[in-house]
């Protein structure tokens, strides 16, 4: 074996272990899908990797742990949240922000209403080609439902403008599911966002937009 | 999915995915955030799970959840920030399911103490090796090597025992 296969031996195990930049991940990606060698040590130490997760299951205690559980269980109460979403699209959009709104928690949820219950009067619903954004409170949500598939290394990312501001601040990256359906919950505060963009970028985000935004979309 | 499957998975998993998120973020808010994320998503969307162990596909899920996190906070130059996981298994994850985290750490403690600080720093510090070179003052040859030596004699001890 020559010296620049060890090394990359020894990135495909950083790469397992989740630990290489975006470039160092293309470059790995690519080689063990040609290379059995390095195929075969990545599919042995992700295992590795991955149960490294196991040793950090000691950090709760029994009381918060009852109470995270019990507000986890509360969370999945609504009936059927995501399965209403092929049959009425108003219905669709509704339980998807309600769904993502307990995701964040800011959202009170009783459980003995009814889901028309939680009708959000008070959200914004601004259409974009392939989906809608929606502001409701100090949470603004970008929901998909056919963004087209990317190639390895690629990702979606969110963009905000500032109120009044000249240039865009990098938000979260996503990738939607199988059949191009995503929810992404904006971290910064509606108040603090003027306008929404998404654009395609390398995966691990971009700082500024590398690619025309598929839309952007003022929130007024 | 029904309830009592999802409360069983829970179960088994939550406090990893909680473990995860708190080692990453520093954070117990913060951290309960991710977990009900996670946990929302698989009941939402069960069909974004395909294959391998569902423990393991939730912590990458919550792993690259705060990244999301850490990226957002810009707590860390963008260049330092590693990738996020991809979401699909290993082929062979039958040891994921059949260890407890006990195990686990005890693999990990008997690990040299670079290697376990490598793989640990790798794993839950959202940080890329170079940037582990950087903080340890280790060539970042050496950090590589570590990770590689580690990973292995963990998947040995973890593999040979394991059944």
């Amino acid at each position: 074996m020559n010296d620049t296969h060890d090394a990359m031996l020894d990135l495909v195990a950083v790469y397992a272990l989740g630990a290489v930049n975006a470039d160092e991940a293309r470059i790995v990606s690519a080689h063990i899908a040609v290379c059995p060698e390095c195929r075969r040590e990545y599919e042995a130490l992700k295992a590795s990797a991955d149960a490294v997760a196991l040793a950090a299951d000691d950090q709760l205690d029994a009381h918060d742990g009852a109470r995270l559980k019990e507000r986890v269980m509360r969370s999945i109460d609504i009936p059927n949240v995501a399965r209403r979403r092929t049959a009425r699209p108003l219905a669709f959009i509704t339980a998807l922000a309600v769904a993502a709104a307990l995701v964040f928690g800011f959202f009170t949820y009783n459980a003995e209403r009814r889901l028309n219950d939680l009708q959000i009067a008070s959200a914004q619903q601004y259409p974009v080609p392939g989906g809608e954004i929606l502001k409701n409170g100090a949470r603004v949500y970008i929901v998909m439902h056919e963004l087209p598939a990317l190639p390895a290394g690629r990702v979606y990312q969110a963009w905000t403008l500032a109120p009044g501001a000249k240039s865009v601040a990098p938000s979260i990256t996503f990738v939607p599911d199988a059949r191009g359906f995503v929810v992404v919950s904006l971290p910064q505060s509606a108040a603090s966002i003027g306008a929404v963009a998404v654009s395609v970028e390398p995966s691990g985000g971009s700082l500024t937009p590398t690619t025309k935004p598929l839309f952007v979309q003022p929130l007024t | 999915m029904d309830r009592g499957t999802f409360e069983a998975i829970y179960d088994r998993y939550g406090r990893v995915v909680y473990g995860v998120a708190f080692r990453m973020l520093g954070e117990q808010a913060a951290a309960e955030d991710i977990v009900q994320a996670v946990f929302l998503t698989l009941w939402s969307r069960p069909d974004a799970y395909h294959e391998g162990n569902i423990g393991g596909w939730l912590a990458r899920v919550a792993r690259n959840r705060c990244l999301d996190v850490l990226r957002v906070r810009k707590t860390r130059p963008e260049a330092e920030m590693p990738v996020e996981l991809v979401a699909e298994g290993a082929v062979d994850e039958g040891v994921f399911a059949r260890l407890e985290g006990d195990r686990v750490r005890k693999a990990l403690a008997a690990l040299p103490e670079d290697q376990r600080i490598a793989i640990e720093m790798g794993f839950f510090g959202g940080v890329t090796h170079a940037e582990i070179a950087t903080r340890t003052g280790a060539p970042l040859g050496t950090i590589k090597t570590r990770i590689r030596a580690g990973l292995r004699r963990l998947r040995d001890q973890l593999g040979a025992t394991g059944a």
